[in-house]
């Protein structure tokens, strides 16, 4: 996650200023360091539903893709029945 | 007995008597899968022991019960009447679809095998082999 430069506020002022670093994250994503490291971010609620969203239309992107691509072998008759696979894994990862 | 009981000795002969349905997997997934499986291999030939079986065993659950799992919401093009379904087993995500309909044969179409929840697609240079592979071959 980037954040703009300011962005950024130690754990501590967490307890001291919440109020602050909450009013901050409305405006933009805060990322919260302890001592040197990035530890979180902030997000405001608008931000964090448009990260599900694009998160739930990634997910439905993949299953489209994968779908067709499984439905186009099976078009074209390139599949097996799963058995023949399970026995070629056995075969091909034995127990050491 | 209590209820928990009774309730798990009435699963134990519905577990065992429902007749496994046909399981098939096309060729791009199958592949997929090797891939990974030997990229497992070469680190560990244990592990990608441990994770064929476990994925053959899954598998096995699913031809039996195709239906337990939660429906996935708003698939685009899926076949009429089938359902989009997932189950995770030891970091790896199956996806099928069932019934998915071949030579008149209700079967379990699986669409993927993958490590992690969605998403061998963290890994950018997975993402870029990927997207170039769709570039081939999608219309």
């Amino acid at each position: 996650m980037a954040v703009e430069g300011g962005r950024s506020r130690q754990i501590s002022e967490l307890q001291s200023d919440a109020a602050g670093v909450v009013a901050q994250a409305e405006q933009g994503p805060v990322e919260i360091r302890r001592y040197s490291e990035p530890v979180a971010y902030l997000e405001s609620v608008d931000q964090h539903r448009e990260h599900q969203e694009l998160d739930a239309a990634l997910n439905r992107a993949i299953w489209a893709l994968d779908l067709a691509r499984a439905m186009g072998d099976v078009k074209e008759g390139n599949f097996e029945r799963w058995e023949n696979v399970a026995a070629t894994l056995r075969a091909r990862y034995p127990k050491p | 007995m209590g209820k928990r009981g009774r309730d798990a000795a009435r699963q134990v002969p519905q577990a065992l008597g429902a007749a496994p349905r046909p399981v098939i997997i096309g060729r791009y997934a199958k592949a997929e899968l090797f891939e990974l499986l030997d990229y497992v291999q070469a680190q560990s030939p244990r592990n990608a022991n441990l994770v064929a079986e476990r994925i053959s065993k899954e598998l096995e659950r699913i031809a039996r019960h195709p239906e337990t799992r939660a429906p996935e919401a708003d698939v685009p093009g899926l076949p009429d009447g089938a359902v989009a379904r997932k189950a995770t087993v030891s970091g790896y995500t199956i996806r099928w679809v069932y019934p998915f309909v071949v030579d008149a044969e209700p079967s379990v179409l699986v669409v993927s095998i993958r490590r992690g929840s969605r998403r061998a697609l963290n890994d950018p240079a997975y993402l870029l082999r990927w997207l170039e592979e769709r570039a081939r071959h999608e219309p």
